[in-house]
């Protein structure tokens, strides 16, 4: 008995469950984490049930209830043994950390004077830079700082250069980091301009803001016809991948014009002068000036059932096949069309045919790989 | 989803242009209720009246109709005493004909021309359309009346 209320004054957060004091049940608190216990006398002998915060110490905890027979003694040993077992994960002092990033930083700056801007945040937990390129584009990248893990304490969260898997390593050097950045950035040289030249001579569809990651280009031919081009940011000279969008009939005489070019195409001429004569062409059409009023409800090229161009960042991409139609719809616009009149519309196997929403002539076929809409 | 962006630019659209003798506004800031007016056509028993319609939209708009009705009286074979009106377009198929790329101003465009041009063949008011076919002249002197009573500020 005596030991039972000793427990009591040396584990007051452990509370006795009955009056006879066989059964205690509480926490113990050792590393600033709570371990429940519940603890039973049998006889005097101190035994405990088992929980999942327990399981880990489970070994010791049979052999300690084998050879204890003093609950008192049984206690102290159990906060002993987790105490030491946790002893490893309790965090360490973090002033050194904050020292070497402060350092990295400072040297960084003074290192790098070229840089555009540079900036930590007030935890030292982030950095964001922006540097200039030879032809004055900017470039951002934005650093993750961890104090925790050791060796690798500079970690790069973002940037809107093209993936690359050996960029972007985890590092604790941030000269290291910057200048894998800087490399990407050098030989990216030649497809950053070639996207330039497309931006500036092209009417873009998409993307609205391009960013040097995005590496395909819509381009407008006119209002009923457009092409996918993509470029492969490490070997822009290669022949990019085309694709087309616009009714068959028009879209049917330009490929056929490609694919009769493609043999000549020459690699080490200028990529952007080799898709004009793929093509064809001696220039891309210009954006056409638009009538600040709009005299339309929906303008060519916009999806005619929301009546915009953007939904969910997606363009337009399925189109009536009647030539005097023509009508632009968003897959998912138009999916939800064809279900919500479920009795005209036939389903076979994964796709929907119904009737064009618009002209009504023509049955518009939608191959159902919407398992998200 | 869609029903927000485009019925902003439907507004704007109506707003920009106004087509003739009709026009809409909202209700609220919600874009879930709509009130429109039809100025009577010329040459109609409804000439001079200025009719006010309720238009509520649905949640699934564009894919299902707005439900339309009068609030003004209207002596009109297409046209119950509860404003209710008879027209496909305000239908979902297969018994009617809303498609999602009509929008507000056709509709009101579309009930306007039912204005000009009752459809006695497909009545919501047997008798009206009973008279409408054989006694014109007393149509048009009840329809006239109504206008006057119903349509016109006074």
């Amino acid at each position: 008995m005596d030991r039972s209320i000793q427990i009591l004054l040396e584990y007051p957060s452990l509370l006795p469950k009955n009056a006879e004091l066989t059964e205690f049940y509480g926490y113990l608190n050792i590393h600033a984490t709570d371990y429940e216990i519940h603890l039973l006398l049998e006889n005097g002998k101190p035994s405990l049930k088992m929980n999942e915060k327990l399981s880990k110490f489970q070994n010791d905890i049979v052999r300690l209830t084998n050879t204890c027979t003093d609950p008192l003694h049984f206690l102290n040993s159990l906060t002993e043994i987790i105490s030491s077992k946790t002893a490893c994960s309790i965090k360490k002092n973090l002033s050194d950390s904050y020292r070497h990033i402060l350092t990295e930083y400072t040297e960084f700056r003074e290192f790098y004077i070229n840089l555009n801007s540079c900036m930590i945040s007030e935890d030292l937990s982030a950095i964001t830079l922006t540097t200039l390129d030879e032809y004055g584009r900017t470039h951002e990248l934005s650093i993750k700082v961890n104090c925790d893990t050791g060796n690798n304490t500079f970690n790069i969260t973002r940037h809107y250069l093209p993936d690359k898997d050996d960029f972007a390593v985890p590092s604790a050097s941030l000269s290291v980091l910057y200048e894998a950045f800087l490399k990407a950035i050098e030989e990216l040289q030649p497809y950053l301009n070639l996207m330039d030249q497309f931006d500036s001579n092209c009417w873009i569809l998409d993307p609205e803001t391009p960013k040097p990651k995005d590496c395909y280009r819509r381009i407008a031919f006119d209002n009923n016809i457009s092409m996918v081009i993509t470029i492969n940011p490490w070997k822009c000279n290669g022949i990019p991948s085309l694709q087309f969008l616009g009714s068959e009939r028009l879209v049917s005489n330009l490929r056929s014009k490609v694919s009769n070019n493609l043999e000549n195409w020459d690699f080490k001429a200028d990529t952007f002068g080799e898709v004009l004569k793929l093509l064809e062409m001696s220039s891309f059409p210009c954006k056409p000036q638009m009538d600040q009023r709009e005299e339309v409800l929906y303008n060519t090229g916009e999806c005619c059932i929301c009546f915009s161009l953007r939904l969910n960042e997606k363009l337009p991409e399925v189109i009536c096949s009647n030539p005097s139609c023509e009508q632009f719809f968003h897959i998912e616009c138009l999916y939800q069309w064809l279900v919500s009149i479920a009795a005209k519309t036939k389903q076979t196997f994964n796709e929907l045919h119904g009737d064009c929403p618009n002209c009504e002539k023509v049955n518009v076929s939608l191959v159902e790989n919407l398992q998200n809409v | 989803m869609q029903k927000q962006q485009r019925l902003l630019r439907e507004i704007a659209k109506i707003t920009g242009s106004p087509p003739k003798g009709i026009s809409l506004t909202s209700k609220d800031e919600t874009l879930t209720a709509f009130e429109g007016s039809i100025i009577g056509p010329e040459n109609t028993p409804y000439y001079k009246g200025i009719f006010n319609l309720e238009i509520l939209i649905p949640e699934n708009y564009p894919f299902s109709p707005p439900s339309m009705k009068f609030l003004t009286k209207l002596y009109h074979p297409n046209i119950d005493e509860n404003g209710r009106i008879c027209l496909d377009l305000i239908k979902m198929p297969p018994k009617g004909n809303w498609k999602p790329t009509i929008g507000l101003e056709g509709l009101l465009i579309a009930v306007k021309m039912l204005l000009e041009h009752p459809n006695p063949d497909d009545p919501l008011m047997m008798e009206i359309a009973k008279e409408f076919k054989n006694d014109k002249a007393v149509f048009e002197r009840k329809a006239k009346k109504y206008t006057e009573e119903y349509a016109m500020p006074k």
